[in-house]
């Protein structure tokens, strides 16, 4: 947990937050996922990501759900 | 951040500890046997950055007061991030005051009073916390053995702690999401099976409203029913009242009544009997009462009786036309030649007036022709014959005054006397047949009169033969000289006129009549009784049929209770509908999350692997003299080991335990170290407890000789081992002992162990 706490203020050894990490892949894998022709329900998908985003920063409501 | 003094006073074992001029680059070895005060020395340092220990909480900190002393203290100095010193000041007491302070040293000014202040004065001033402490720079040696809290610590070293929790938090809430939807099933499936429960089929409300309006009717018809036979049961009751009134009447009457009063009482009862026969007809039931019964056929009998009085009444009217005919009524007529009697009675009256009248004319003439004859003949005897006599003088006096007189006349006087006389006699003698004429006319008179009266009489009877009591108008018709009158009477008299006529007879009717209306009010009590006894069938069947209602009402309730609550449960389950394409819909959106966060996590251990390669590459060549370089960390975080023997990547099961622990150490350094990195910290203490257990003599001094190497921001190093073999690898050896509760310490300038000898304490 101090880890934990301690990686989330940014002094991660990556130097990148949780949230920034995520944000990355997350991006990533739209691009992907759109350029699959798979099934892509983007309201899903951008719930899903708020729902992440939200969870790793409850205090910003943007990211609310 | 990099400690360089430590004094304690009554902390855990130590009465007084002092550490002085620690070197800020090198290694500290503190070593001695079990027990004798080797963790307490990094457990005091722990206490003096944030009040607790790793055996005492802020709720027990108490615990960290040498046993018997009632207050601790410790004062440490250190230099933090931006090689800013500092100076800590900590007490507690047994009473659990707990004081500290925080200073810049060389400033008597504290940065921060109070145990929270300095927390976080602390936490900015080191960057960690207590956990973080115990995490990245206290090593103790079952962290290094455990490949479990080596798991942790490597996803939290590697960024993926955050978005793991996340990942196990969208599990538990998929999990969750799920039995909610399952629990939700589960109810709709168990409301559907309730709806079933309650299903109604749709024509059984019309059927039952059906039933209840044919109720309904049926006890209107009773009701009817019930109201026509009371209103029958009254008519009996009051008829029959009637009937008994009539009836008695009737029989209280005698026989002394009239033939109209006779009609009148029978017609009274058989009234009343038709009443009560058309009341009972109208029943559907048996009694004597339906036909009138024995009552109604003796009064129909003495009507008939009554009836044959009738030809007697026909000639009564004829006699009584003859008689009015005699009495010279209008419209009437008599036999030509015969005047009626009062004609013959006026007649005979004015013949006797007339007569009297010329008989009282004569007696009048003759009692003035006997007057006359008296003065005449008087007076000429008077004149005549006492001439002298005063009466004579006076006579002849008043005779001289007299115009008219004359003494001539003197002579006449005795002739005059004597024809009056004779005329006297003649007048007598026409007077005398006048008297018998009257005589006789009177005697015809009383006998017209006497006749006119009877014939009057007759004709009143006659006029009267419906009012008299019968027996008397019988016997006034017995006196009418009528033969046909007296046939008929006969024949009436001789039949059904004996009723009437015989007291013997009318008393066997009266009998006869009260047994009859005795039975008539039998048969309308027992009438009455089982209409009553109906009405009472009637109300029981309207009383069911009401009960019948009320059930069929319960049920109508029932019905529409179920169909209300099957509305409810049907919309309850929509809701749920809703609900439940809430839940999917979160479901959808969290096991998109967690491909996501796990997807994340993978991308990150990539990441990491190649870092911690990176840094173990560093490391573990030094801790294991090159056979071991490279480290890899799978994507469920199993480590293997580059083996050059193998020429493979070794599962770290396959390796001997020393040289398990050996890769652990150079592990869990490399971490360090890169959290150092990372943090950009400065120079760092790290303290290892127990670092050596199972490495041989030469593996240890190659350790601890790699570790000065290790890396440039890592300079402190803190040792904690039972005994070193080569304590001149180590800038400053502290060396603890049993049987002392002091130590003191000091450093750089005399980098040789000075401590207080046991016997001081």
């Amino acid at each position: 947990m101090a880890i934990l706490s301690w990686l989330k203020s940014g002094q991660r050894f990556t130097r990148k937050s949780a949230i920034d990490v995520f944000q990355e892949f997350a991006k990533a894998e739209e691009k992907r996922l759109r350029g699959s022709g798979s099934d892509f329900d983007k309201d899903v998908y951008q719930q899903a990501v708020k729902l992440v985003l939200h969870k790793l920063a409850p205090s910003n409501m943007d990211f609310k759900p | 951040m990099i400690i360089h003094s430590v004094h304690a006073v009554n902390v855990l074992k130590y009465a007084r500890l002092d550490l002085e001029n620690l070197p800020e680059k090198g290694k500290i070895a503190v070593s001695g046997a079990n027990e004798s005060g080797k963790t307490a020395i990094v457990e005091t340092i722990a206490f003096a950055l944030f009040g607790r220990t790793f055996t005492s909480d802020h709720s027990n900190i108490t615990r960290t007061i040498r046993w018997g002393e009632t207050n601790c203290s410790v004062e440490m100095t250190f230099t933090a991030i931006g090689n800013n010193s500092y100076t800590i000041n900590r007490s507690v007491d047994k009473q659990g005051m707990h004081s500290a302070e925080l200073f810049v040293t060389g400033n008597d000014i504290p940065l921060a009073i109070g145990p929270q202040a300095v927390e976080e004065q602390v936490i900015n001033a080191c960057g960690f916390d207590f956990e973080q402490y115990l995490d990245s720079l206290y090593l103790a040696q079952v962290e290094i053995t455990s490949s479990a809290s080596q798991v942790h610590t490597i996803k939290a070293i590697a960024g993926s702690t955050p978005i793991e929790a996340i990942s196990d938090e969208i599990r538990m809430e998929i999990h969750a999401e799920n039995d909610s939807l399952s629990a939700i099933e589960q109810e709709q499936n168990r409301l559907r099976e309730k709806i079933e429960s309650l299903d109604v089929p749709p024509e059984k409300l019309s059927l039952i409203e059906d039933d209840k309006k044919q109720c309904a009717e049926q006890i209107d018809t009773y009701k009817d029913e019930v109201s026509t036979l009371q209103t029958l049961s009254t008519g009996i009751r009051e008829t029959g009242a009637a009937i008994q009134d009539a009836g008695h009447v009737l029989s209280a009457a005698g026989r002394d009544i009239s033939l109209q009063q006779w009609q009148t009482n029978l017609t009274s009862v058989n009234d009343a009997l038709t009443t009560m026969r058309d009341s009972v007809s109208a029943l559907e039931m048996d009694s004597e009462l339906r036909s009138g019964g024995e009552l109604k056929k003796y009064i129909e009998k003495l009507q008939t009786r009554l009836l044959a009085f009738e030809p007697v009444h026909q000639q009564a009217d004829i006699c009584r036309a003859e008689l009015g005919a005699l009495l010279g009524e209008r419209g009437s007529t008599l036999d030509a030649g015969t005047v009626p009697l009062n004609k013959q009675h006026s007649r005979l009256k004015r013949r006797l007036v007339l007569l009297g009248m010329y008989r009282r004319s004569m007696q009048a003439l003759m009692l003035a022709l006997i007057v006359t004859t008296i003065i005449l003949g008087a007076g000429w005897w008077l004149l005549v014959e006492t001439p002298d006599s005063n009466i004579s003088v006076q006579l002849s006096h008043w005779l001289d005054q007299q115009t008219m007189w004359s003494a001539t006349y003197l002579g006449s006087l005795k002739n005059a006397a004597i024809a009056s006389l004779l005329m006297t006699v003649v007048v007598f003698f026409m007077s005398w047949p006048v008297n018998s004429r009257i005589s006789k006319g009177r005697q015809e008179l009383n006998q017209v009169s006497e006749r006119l009266d009877r014939v009057r009489e007759e004709v009143n009877l006659l006029d009267h033969i419906n009012d008299q009591p019968l027996p008397e108008v019988i016997d006034g018709l017995r006196d009418i000289d009528s033969k046909p009158l007296k046939v008929a009477l006969d024949s009436f008299t001789e039949n059904n006129g004996s009723l009437f006529l015989s007291e013997e007879v009318f008393a066997d009717h009266q009998l006869q009549l009260n047994r009859l209306l005795d039975d008539n009010a039998g048969h309308a009590v027992s009438i009455r009784e089982s209409i009553a006894t109906q009405v009472g069938k009637l109300t029981s069947l309207s009383d069911e049929q009401h009960n019948k209602i009320n059930k069929l009402e319960l049920e109508i309730e029932d019905i529409h209770k179920r169909q209300k609550e099957k509305a409810e449960l049907e919309t309850t389950i929509e809701n749920m509908q809703a609900s439940m394409d809430e839940h999917r819909q979160r479901i959808q959106v969290r096991e998109t999350a967690l491909k996501l966060t796990e997807g994340a996590c993978s991308d990150i251990y990539t990441q990491f692997n190649k870092v911690l390669s990176k840094y173990t590459a560093i490391v573990m060549p030094k801790l294991t003299e090159n056979r071991y370089q490279q480290v890899q960390i799978d994507d469920s975080l199993r480590l293997r080991v580059f083996s050059r023997e193998k020429n493979d990547f070794a599962e770290l099961d396959e390796l001997s335990s020393g040289t398990q622990r050996q890769i652990m150490l150079a592990l869990r350094l490399a971490v360090s170290r890169a959290l150092v990195e990372a943090g950009q910290q400065g120079k760092q203490f790290i303290i290892l407890d127990e670092p050596f257990a199972f490495f041989d003599r030469e593996r240890i001094r190659n350790t601890i000789t790699s570790l000065s190497n290790l890396d440039k921001n890592i300079t402190q190093f803190w040792i904690i081992t039972q005994e070193f073999e080569s304590p001149e690898q180590f800038e400053l050896n502290i060396r603890c002992s049993r049987d002392s509760d002091e130590l003191k310490v000091e450093g750089r300038e005399a980098p040789a162990q000075r401590a207080v000898v046991p016997d001081v304490v």
